[in-house]
């Protein structure tokens, strides 16, 4: 591109200084069935579920829970750091925590602790699963920020993360993808490739882990993907941080004004995406954000929002659960099936949801 | 600050962005290209051409204005109505023959030749104007066929007599005047012209006549729907035309005094390119006198220079066609994409350093509370659209809805209400006067009174023009709040001069000065401007002393203090500055402060932006305006402050449920009244220690009122 025609798409906005966001349509029609969802429990901070046979398994910041059919949870484990992800298979469980790294907890391998060593980051881990009883995957968002920093991160259009295979038995870490825009969520196949969410493009991959081959396979997505859970029907459950923004795409094209906001404007101001609105009176407003009448539209823009989309097992999205923008239930960033259940953790609306039969292969 | 950021500064100080769109905004702007152009050219001649302002050239040139322009000012006629007549050069030929043949070989006199010829172009025009006009023909194609025709025509007579036209010579004192005479120095035809143009201007663009002309061809259907006679303005167009045309053809016999076998041909060409060249649009509807003059005197700077620089005839008819493509493409363009540019261009934000906010951390008095969470409730599901309340010495309640109504409620409850008063256009702020009046600003109909009976009244919509506005200021947009002074005079601020009540976000982009405090005086019904360039004022009240008004600029979130009498008359001060919010309507409380409502908060994204002209400016073209960063207006809050402009109290509804945007609020008898234009109810907050008997009306008139 002659740097002529740069000034020109900049000028008339074409090309990559468009800022058109897709809309949610065909399976991602909106609805309102996150925020219909059944509240299983309240917790503040709540990420990470998982299904054990011993029942759902869930951090809130330092701690990780266990939370029982009734809504009643029990105290697992504590930790000086953030839980930033979660992963449990065989009776071990695998934990990240923010700034610090891996331990695995029970099993064979119990205590094996994996830390940020030369160009191997692991301070910043945003998803973990089980490739095998022996091999770990795990998705590092950024090489230069915690897990907390992924609005500054987003901002930033920072573009360092990477995707890890953990050998436990040999305490190896491999590197399998780097320069990612902040993967955060990993998934096994059947196969030898998986898929991962980067979220700052938008976008879901699939890297072969023996050719290091990398497709494309869910593109120009309206909103930040998160992380992947499998599905019964060895299809998959994807979360997401928040909708895309037509402001927010504006500001990462608009330099100087993007710079000012993060070294001046304290973070809970930001005009970016967020796990959740309305704490403040100091928060941005956009226009169609008024209330007119006493109501918040549920089309309005928004900055936080809450979907979990189920795909089939070539990635393609079937169906949606939309929390939108006069509801609470944003900032989804985990979903489990649970029998026949999905369980949700929201973190901007601080509750474990439960939504009844929609998991075990069964469509609607 | 450095220097970079000083010259940003300078810029938005002293740089007006916003009057490019004002002035796009102008009708006159569609001559701006052609009149550029036709300086251009002169310029180019004028030191190329060697005499080029000489008297010979210019008396030449202004026979030949004479000529071209009563014909071009036929066609303009033509075009304005939606046509076009290809059929000129014809009816010129023709009446030249009929003239050279009357005046030479009939040694008719003046007003005889004169009276033929006429006729001869009128019998042209009625022939296209029979087929266009009544039989609805196309008019490119019958004008084209009636070109070939009267050509014809005037090749088949005019060998005949062109013998008999060469050896006579006419036998009329007042023709040769005409052709040869001059008036203090100028060409007789030319003062003709002049004349004939002056009462052309007048006609088209001040007459019923011209009027009709315009909507035919600015929308056929809907001026047939208007109740005009389509076909006959039509029909009357193509008359008019061929009888100008025919003119022309008389003067140019009178200056020429013969005729070649070729006259008129090519004329066609001329007249089309100076029409469109002079920005009369094609499409038809628009145009005007200037700029058809505007065209004829391009088009013949430049044919004559061309010839005077001995450039050949089919050269110079080749730079004249491609003028013509030029400018019809220049037409097509422009008339395709004014609107757009204008729509993008008409925002223009200006640079603004907001002071840092008054604190509401805890323990200040402007703490972040929920006191206005658990509030009583009037109207709700009734109002829509309730800006301000007030109460009369009945104790019944009046507001304002989006339908244009005032309502009032009574009391004890205020669950019973009525239409007080129709007025039409959104009621904003109200106060009442010393006789009982309601005095209330209406958006974008002005200032209105409504008496104890209900009836609505006009006081003023217009005030003083000011110098240097382009576009007419002196109309009000957005008459906001008003209040009374102890003399009688009301004084009301509007909010903004550049946009309606319904794109009040698109004036908070700009965060320009564009409103401003005007006084009404109803004793002589004088209205006059007293402070302008003012950032959206809003609430106006006149203060305890008698003296001043205290009054609100919203999206620069202060308050201000006007003196109107007293010894400090005339001056301004600042009473608060660096709110947290954008005040709204100010109000009397009954301990000798005053009531503010913040109608929403600041917010640091918005606040940073503002420092930066060009995002906003951007952010307004590139983006849709549902995603806008606009102020915080879901969160409201109402505070209390001293006539020092000291903030004594803040009350908040923090999660925005009941009262997201509090525009304004008032105490009547121990309790505060709170409005939102864009709430659906009111609210109603017991003041425990406000004076139980308090009516603002008798704070203003006393307790007699």
């Amino acid at each position: 591109m002659n740097p002529f025609g740069e000034f020109l798409d900049r000028f008339f906005g074409r090309r990559a200084w468009a800022v058109t966001v897709p809309t949610f349509d065909g399976p991602l029609l909106p609805n309102q069935q996150l925020e219909k969802a059944e509240t299983l429990a309240v917790l503040d901070a709540a990420d990470n579920v998982v299904s054990t046979h011993k029942g759902i398994v869930v951090s809130s910041g330092n701690r990780l829970l266990r939370v029982r059919a009734d809504g009643d949870m029990d105290e697992l484990a504590s930790f000086d750091q953030p839980v930033t992800a979660l992963a449990a298979a065989r009776g071990m469980t695998a934990v990240a925590l923010d700034g610090e790294g891996i331990v695995i907890r029970g099993g064979v391998y119990d205590g094996a602790a994996f830390k940020t060593t030369g160009n191997i980051n692991l301070g910043c881990v945003t998803a973990l699963t089980f490739l095998n009883s022996d091999t770990l995957l795990a998705s590092n968002g950024s090489a230069s920020t915690g897990f907390s920093g992924w609005r500054r991160d987003l901002m930033q259009k920072g573009c360092s993360g990477s995707v890890l295979k953990i050998d436990l038995a040999g305490r190896k870490v491999e590197l399998v993808k780097s320069d990612l825009a902040w993967p955060a969520g990993v998934a096994t196949t059947g196969s030898n490739r998986i898929f991962v969410s980067e979220s700052w493009r938008h976008r879901v991959l699939s890297i072969d882990l023996n050719s290091g081959e990398v497709e494309s396979v869910l593109e120009h997505l309206p909103a930040y993907p998160a992380r992947i859970s499998p599905a019964m029907d060895a299809g998959y459950w994807l979360t997401f941080y928040s909708t895309r923004n037509q402001l927010v795409e504006f500001i990462l094209r608009e330099d100087r004004y993007r710079r000012r906001m993060l070294e001046e404007i304290p973070e809970d101001f930001w005009m970016a995406p967020a796990l959740s609105s309305w704490n403040s009176y100091r928060e941005p407003m956009q226009g169609s954000q008024l209330k007119q009448m006493g109501v918040l539209k549920p089309y309005a823009v928004t900055r936080s929002y809450g979907l979990v989309v189920n795909c089939d097992p070539q990635m393609r999205p079937l169906r949606s659960f939309h929390s939108r923008a006069d509801g609470r239930m944003h900032g989804t960033l985990a979903a489990c099936e649970h029998g026949e259940d999905l369980i949700i953790a929201s973190r901007g609306g601080s509750k474990i949801l439960r939504l009844p039969d929609v998991a075990g292969g069964q469509r609607g | 600050m450095s220097m970079a950021e000083s010259l940003v500064r300078w810029r938005y100080r002293f740089l007006p962005d916003h009057v490019v769109g004002e002035l796009l905004s102008k009708k006159w702007i569609d001559s701006v290209i052609p009149f550029t152009a036709l300086v251009l050219l002169l310029a180019i001649f004028g030191s190329i051409v060697p005499g080029f302002f000489g008297l010979a050239t210019l008396t030449n040139l202004s026979g030949q204005v004479a000529e071209l322009g009563l014909v071009v000012l036929g066609l303009t006629i033509v075009i304005v109505s939606g046509g076009i007549d290809l059929s000129i050069g014809s009816t010129f030929a023709l009446a030249v023959l009929a003239t050279l043949y009357g005046m030479n070989v009939g040694q008719w006199s003046f007003g005889t030749g004169l009276a033929a010829t006429l006729a001869v172009g009128a019998a042209c025009g009625f022939i296209n104007a029979v087929m266009i006009g009544i039989l609805r023909m196309r008019a490119f194609l019958t004008t084209l066929v009636t070109l070939i025709i009267f050509r014809s025509a005037f090749e088949i007579l005019f060998p005949k007599v062109s013998t008999a036209l060469v050896t006579s010579s006419p036998d009329s004192p007042v023709y040769d005047y005409l052709g040869l005479g001059q008036i203090a120095g100028i060409p007789a035809s030319f003062v003709f012209f002049v004349v004939m143009a002056v009462i052309l201007h007048i006609i088209l663009s001040r007459g019923r006549y011209g009027w009709r002309l315009f909507a035919v061809g600015g929308a056929r259907r809907s001026a047939y729907n208007a109740g005009i006679n389509v076909r006959l303005t039509v029909f009357s167009a193509y008359v008019v035309c061929s009888v100008l045309v025919a003119l022309a053809a008389f003067l140019f016999c009178a200056r020429i005094g013969s005729a070649a076998s070729d006259v008129g041909s090519g004329l066609e060409l001329q007249a089309l390119t100076a029409t469109v060249l002079g920005g009369i649009s094609l499409g038809g509807g628009r145009g005007s006198v200037a700029k058809a003059l505007m065209g004829v005197v391009f088009v013949l700077v430049l044919s004559n220079g061309l010839l005077t620089l001995a450039v050949p005839g089919p050269v110079n008819d080749l730079t004249l066609g491609f003028v013509l493509l030029a400018s019809v493409f220049l037409d097509v363009r422009w008339t395709k994409n004014r609107h757009k540019i204008l729509r993008s261009v008409y925002i223009s934000p200006t640079l603004v350093k907001m002071p840092d906010p008054v604190s509401t951390e805890p323990g200040t008095p402007m703490a972040v509370n929920d006191r206005l969470k658990d509030v009583g409730v009037i109207g709700l599901g009734v109002l829509d659209g309730a800006e301000d309340v007030i109460f009369d010495g009945e104790d019944r309640l009046y507001t304002g809805s989006r339908q244009g109504e005032i309502l009032r409620f009574y009391p004890p409850d205020y669950t019973r209400w009525k239409v007080f008063a129709h007025i039409g256009g959104a009621p904003l702020g109200m106060a009442f006067d010393r006789q009982g009046n309601l005095i209330v600003c209406v958006a974008g109909m002005g200032l209105y009174q409504v008496s104890p009976a209900g009836e609505a009244k006009l006081l003023t919509a217009e005030t003083n023009r000011s110098l240097t506005s382009v576009v007419d200021d002196s109309p009000m947009k957005l008459a906001d709040d008003c209040d009374i002074l102890p003399d009688g005079r009301i004084v009301f601020s509007e909010a903004t001069v550049r946009f309606e009540m319904h794109d009040w976000y698109a004036d908070a982009l700009e965060s320009r000065g564009n409103g401003r405090i005007i006084t009404y005086d109803p004793s002589s019904g004088v209205t006059r401007t007293l402070i302008s360039n003012l950032v959206f004022p809003n609430g106006v009240c006149t203060a305890f002393d008698g003296q001043s008004v205290l009054f609100a600029e919203s999206w620069a979130c202060r308050i201000n203090r006007y003196y109107f009498a007293g010894p400090k008359a005339g001056r301004l001060e600042r009473v608060i500055e660096g709110l947290p919010g954008y005040p709204d309507n100010i109000n009397r409380a009954s301990d000798g402060t005053y009531w503010l409502a913040l109608m929403g908060m600041r917010t640091p994204a918005l606040d940073l932006s503002l420092e930066m002209p060009g995002f906003r400016r951007r952010m307004a073209r590139r983006i849709s305006e549902d995603a806008w960063l606009m102020p915080n207006l879901n969160t409201g809050c109402v505070l209390r402050f001293n006539e020092k402009g000291e903030i004594l109290e803040s009350l908040w509804d923090q999660t925005g449920e009941k009262h997201p945007m509090i525009t304004s609020m008032r105490e009547h008898k121990g309790v505060l009244y709170l409005c939102g234009i864009f709430n659906n109810r009111m609210g109603t907050l017991d003041l425990p220690n406000a004076d139980k008997n308090w009516f603002s009306s008798h704070s203003y008139w006393g307790k007699s009122a």
